[in-house]
């Protein structure tokens, strides 16, 4: 499945960010991203690599309970 | 795709090839994606399912946001008016060419040691990330019947042809139309050899790294099928069976831009050469470029002002929605019953190109790893799985001992 999981911004160093989901911390480019990101932000990640999107928090916690509910996952998740 | 990124709470794939001597001799890929995802639209309205399916499968999200709503539509008996359906075919067109550009300018020229296209890649999302708002002013456009239409016809055409600009510069730099060398293979093989753009230096390096032929194999490409045998295998008691490892009638097939354009006189020709290695498979993609660049054409001829919310008439209750996305062949199937989705299953591209049985193994195995001297035979594997565009990371292992 394209499935997208919204990362968490942990970090910001210029062009690239450190993010987290479901506990996993990944460093990502924002090169291709066209929104300003500050620690605190969700965002869509492409091939685990690039934030592809900046979402609204209510969003990414819509998703993160769909995929707790498919999973049964309740924690260690950004949000 | 990134080498070595499987797993993560997508799940990923995991590709394991042995080598002894000069041969690849085995290879083994397994998926650990949640093809199950889809079932928690199951007990919701149907109104809210299409709500929440973009925000599950962000990837190629408008492919499958189409595909989801054709299933609705199809089954509670809803015909979309020609427009509506111009306009989501626009909007697919538009997301298979950024991804395309993805491909093209940026994972491929990294593949080979190549300079990246990034600037342009970034101006193309950008103009390529307005056009939903210049058709839909609502934004929310996955409504089931459509949504408020109101084409901004002068600023798409515009777009459009800011979109051929960067595409042309891209692939030919400053050379004119007539040098385009997507048509013939005498104009192809002159820009293989002179061209400076990025795309003609990326095809250059992989030729010269002796990978033309690289993963060239026996998988055929998905034929026209037949449309409710497939639904009815995808509804079955092992329907997610299914869709994790797809067939038709026992033979396992690849889809995608290759697939579509098996029969194109360069591609046609280029296999006749090279067969369905990487050089056939990376020119399909850019050859396909041009093609998304005309369906953009061909949908905004048909575009037009409409006020959305077409009525439902007697459906039969279950549905089948098929998208040809970026990666390909991009199935839906649902059920609904009382106004509730009652089942659902997606059948995504990756899950035929990146079968157990499929194009990704066949090419690979019996490849002679020698000729490909240059690049390490890791290299070699990543290329081809990168061009096989898998929607989620891959990690490789590659047992030479």
């Amino acid at each position: 499945m394209c499935i997208a999981i919204p990362a968490q911004v942990v970090e910001v160093h210029g062009t690239s960010a450190v993010v987290e989901r479901y506990g996993e911390r990944l460093e990502v480019s924002l090169l291709l991203l066209q929104d300003e990101v500050a620690v605190g932000d969700f965002l869509i990640l492409q091939a685990r690599a690039f934030a592809v999107e900046k979402i609204a928090p209510e969003e990414a916690t819509e998703i993160y309970r769909l995929f707790d509910e498919f999973v049964g996952a309740t924690s260690d998740k950004a949000a | 795709m990134t080498d070595g990124a499987a797993g993560g709470v997508e799940g990923g794939l995991n590709i394991r090839v042995v080598v002894r001597g000069d041969v690849i001799t085995a290879v083994d890929v397994r998926s650990s994606r949640p093809v199950k995802l889809c079932a928690v639209l199951v007990g919701r309205d149907v109104d809210a399912a299409m709500v929440l399916l973009p925000r599950l499968f962000g990837v190629c999200r408008i492919a499958q946001t189409v595909a989801g709503l054709a299933a609705v539509e199809a089954a509670l008996g809803v015909v979309l008016p020609p427009p509506q359906l111009a306009a989501r075919r626009f909007l697919v067109a538009a997301e298979s060419l950024e991804q395309t550009a993805w491909r093209l300018l940026l994972d491929w020229p990294c593949c080979v040691g190549a300079s990246p296209a990034l600037d342009t890649l970034k101006r193309l999302r950008q103009l390529l990330s307005i056009l939903p708002r210049k058709l839909f002013p609502d934004l929310a456009w996955n409504h089931i019947g459509g949504a408020r239409l109101a084409p901004a016809r002068a600023d798409l055409a515009a777009m459009l042809d800011q979109l051929q600009h960067e595409i042309h510069q891209v692939v030919c730099g400053d050379a004119t139309r007539s040098d385009w060398p997507l048509t013939d293979r005498r104009s192809f093989e002159r820009w293989l050899r002179h061209g400076s753009t990025s795309a003609a230096l990326t095809l250059r390096c992989l030729c010269e790294q002796g990978l033309a032929d690289f993963g060239r194999g026996t998988v055929e490409p998905l034929p026209a099928f037949d449309l409710a045998a497939l639904e009815r295998r995808m509804a079955a008691a092992d329907g997610y069976a299914f869709c994790a490892r797809p067939d038709l009638d026992g033979a396992v097939h690849e889809t995608g831009a290759l697939a579509r354009l098996w029969r194109h006189p360069l591609i046609a020709d280029l296999r006749a050469d090279h067969g369905n290695g990487l050089l056939a498979r990376w020119m399909a993609r850019w050859v396909e470029m041009d093609g998304l660049l005309a369906e953009l054409h061909a949908q905004f001829a048909l575009l037009e002002a409409h006020p959305g919310a077409s009525m439902a008439q007697n459906g039969t209750g279950t549905g089948f929605g098929l998208v040809e996305s970026a990666r390909g062949c991009l199935c839906h199937r649902v059920a609904v019953a009382a106004g509730w989705v009652s089942d659902y299953k997606i059948l995504a591209p990756t899950e035929w190109n990146f079968h157990p049985e499929g194009p990704l193994t066949r090419g690979l195995l019996g490849a002679r790893v020698a000729e490909a001297a240059a690049p390490p035979v890791r290299r070699a594997v990543a290329l081809l799985a990168t061009a096989l565009d898998p929607c989620v990371g891959f990690e490789l292992v590659v047992d030479e001992s």
